[in-house]
């Protein structure tokens, strides 16, 4: 039955048919050969259902805010304020392109947007500067996949969502990896830079005056921050209220910064109908597919399986890491995340492993997949505002990003509290 | 946002994603309301949660039509762009009936939920007590455009492949890449910018 599933998935996503479609397919298909009674009168209620979930309208919303976001200029000036505390550390502007991105995906949750946006600003610095362009290229690309693990993230919510988890139980355990990963990006830029002085660029030391009178460019991000993130945690709101106090909190900076008009507001729609109407329909038939699954007992062939498995859970998840490194080399990130959720998730429950854990080791999977070659949303991105010179360069450059985030996944996987920790502190004090 | 030679379907999908996004920004100002007056009065106003999620059900119905017509739905591309024009012209016309099969379901599905709840009379269990019929209804009809829509699409596809006008079979509903677009965001937001210029 499982192969009989990949093979029918493997074939039908090759020739290129939209993967929602895809997915209904097997859906059905799976469902005519071996259900028992029929299923395919359940769609209606679960696409009614999915399309009510008071979880998922923080989609929309979250994507709404960052349309909004990346008009006002938040991002840029966030982006040069930064640079003035960062820049005197070895390796200079490449931190700052890291710590813009982080911060920039405390408040927002989408990464090809912080790539193209932190991209647009640093990469002229390249050749003023004299850095390796890999390795700053490197730094964007992989920057940029900080906004799906840093919450809020779109992708958190998704999964979350699938895989039956409490959001804001997801959000507290990416807390801590995501920043931990950020700085294992920076450790690398400062050990590199130290070991070979040619990757960076001379060193750059901002005044005390320089820094103090563009912290105010600091305030907008941070004031988003505590109100999306913050209030999550502070128990005040659920993501999707975060979301929506997000949204009326950026059109406010908006005005006040004088950043908005109707053409802007339409366009912010468009992008945000756009975006949010293509992750819903894989979303809704992914549902449907889940049923169906648990219906015909894969789930419990899965759990099975993993379970009769010769080899310690260790070993599994190991392959399982490894496999989706290989997976999101080639398939596009949100179809991967949503089509196998369904799977792994009663994998890794059979072999002992935390789903909350999980998440945030398969967020890790997902940024790693948007920056390895051949298909990686951010290296493309990357490559185009640069608009010259070998594609290879991003690819390269961004390796050691990805060694790095293998090396968090080994982290967590040696010290699972990394991740589990602050939601049980959270827990605790609840 | 504003494109030349844009057909009736095309510049009536962009509109109804104007609305989708419009009832949006209203849930998020409705919900804001009662998450304000929930924290600092204790009350809760608006009954935003019920209202927000019809209103994403119904926005979302709407635009699966635009993110039909501008490209937006995803489509696994690592071999097809590797193929000849004419096989990928064939298989984006077999892409699009795909997608015409699952917006029918859809939209096939969604009026059956309607017609339950006619014939239930069901009301939301809430104090606004809807008549689920209503959302449902408009929810369907929402679907029923985008399979309207899909379906114009395989016609002009299958026309278009039988008279051999392959380029433009891509034009209309080939693979796009979204990258194009990310730079023109970016771009704007930098041009909102304050300051405009790092000193090196």
């Amino acid at each position: 039955m499982i192969w009989f599933s990949a093979a029918i998935l493997l074939a039908l996503v090759l020739s290129g048919i939209y993967v929602a479609s895809v997915l209904g397919i097997l859906a059905y298909t799976l469902s005519e050969v071996f259900s028992f009674f029929p299923l395919m009168p359940a769609f209606g209620e679960i696409a009614w259902s999915s399309s009510t979930d008071f979880v998922l309208v923080a989609v929309p919303l979250f994507i709404l805010m960052g349309e909004i976001m990346l008009r006002t200029g938040i991002a840029a000036d966030m982006f040069l304020a930064l640079d003035k505390w960062v820049s005197w550390i070895p390796g200079g502007l490449m931190h700052t392109n890291v710590a813009a991105s982080a911060m920039f995906a405390a408040t927002s949750g989408s990464s090809v947007a912080t790539a193209a946006t932190i991209g647009t600003v640093a990469i002229p610095n390249i050749e003023r500067g004299g850095y390796n362009p890999a390795l700053f290229l490197g730094s964007i690309a992989a920057g940029g996949t900080l906004g799906i693990l840093i919450p809020p993230s779109i992708n958190m919510i998704l999964y979350g969502v699938l895989a039956e988890q409490s959001i804001p139980t997801l959000y507290l355990a990416a807390t801590i990896p995501g920043f931990t990963l950020a700085a294992l990006f920076s450790l690398f830029i400062f050990v590199a830079c130290v070991v070979k002085p040619s990757l960076g660029s001379e060193r750059r030391r901002a005044t005390w005056k320089e820094r103090i009178t563009t912290l105010p460019y600091l305030i907008p991000p941070i004031f988003l921050f505590l109100v999306v993130v913050g209030s999550i945690y502070a128990g005040w709101a659920t993501p999707t209220e975060a979301a929506s106090l997000g949204v009326i909190a950026t059109i406010g900076l908006g005005f006040a910064r004088r950043a908005l008009n109707l053409r802007v507001f339409l366009t912010a729609f468009e992008g945000t109908m756009k975006t949010t109407a293509m992750v819903a329909l894989i979303v809704t038939v992914a549902f449907f597919l889940n049923f169906v699954l648990a219906s015909i007992g894969v789930n419990s062939a899965i759990t099975q399986f993993m379970k009769d498995l010769p080899w310690s859970p260790t070993v599994s998840m190991l392959m399982i890491v490894v496999l989706y490194l290989i997976l999101g080399m080639f398939m596009e990130t949100l179809s991967l995340m949503v089509a196998t959720t369904p799977i792994v998730v009663p994998a890794i429950m059979a072999l002992g492993y935390d789903p909350v854990w999980f998440g945030v080791v398969f967020i890790i999977l997902i940024e790693a997949a948007l920056i390895t070659p051949p298909i990686g949303m951010n290296l493309f991105v990357v490559q185009a505002v640069r608009g010259k010179g070998p594609f290879r360069d991003v690819a390269l450059g961004s390796v050691p990003f990805v060694v790095m985030m293998v090396i968090l996944i080994l982290i967590l996987m040696a010290f699972p509290e990394l991740a589990l920790w602050l939601p049980a502190a959270v827990r605790g004090t609840n | 946002m504003k494109q030349p030679n844009e057909g009736l379907i095309e510049r009536l999908s962009r509109r109804l994603s104007w609305v989708g996004g419009g009832i949006i920004l209203a849930s998020a100002v409705l919900v804001t309301f009662d998450v304000l007056g929930r924290n600092l009065f204790n009350v809760t106003a608006f009954e935003s949660l019920e209202l927000s999620v019809y209103g994403y059900a119904i926005a979302v119905a709407f635009s699966f039509s635009f993110a039909l017509t501008a490209k937006t739905h995803i489509r696994i591309d690592v071999l097809v762009v590797r193929l000849p024009v004419k096989m990928r012209a064939v298989l984006d016309v077999i892409a699009m009936l795909a997608l015409f099969g699952l917006a029918l379901v859809f939209a096939w599905y969604g009026w059956e939920m309607f017609r339950t709840a006619m014939r239930m009379n069901a009301r939301s269990a809430s104090d606004l007590q809807i008549l689920l019929a209503i959302p449902q209804g408009i929810w369907a009809l929402g679907l029923t455009w985008f399979a309207f829509v899909a379906g114009i699409y395989s016609l002009r596809g299958i026309v278009l492949l039988a008279r051999g006008r392959m380029q433009e079979v891509q034009q209309v509903m080939g693979i796009e890449d979204g990258i194009k677009e990310a730079l023109e965001e970016s771009r704007e937001g930098l041009a909102a910018a304050e300051i405009v210029e790092i000193k090196q």
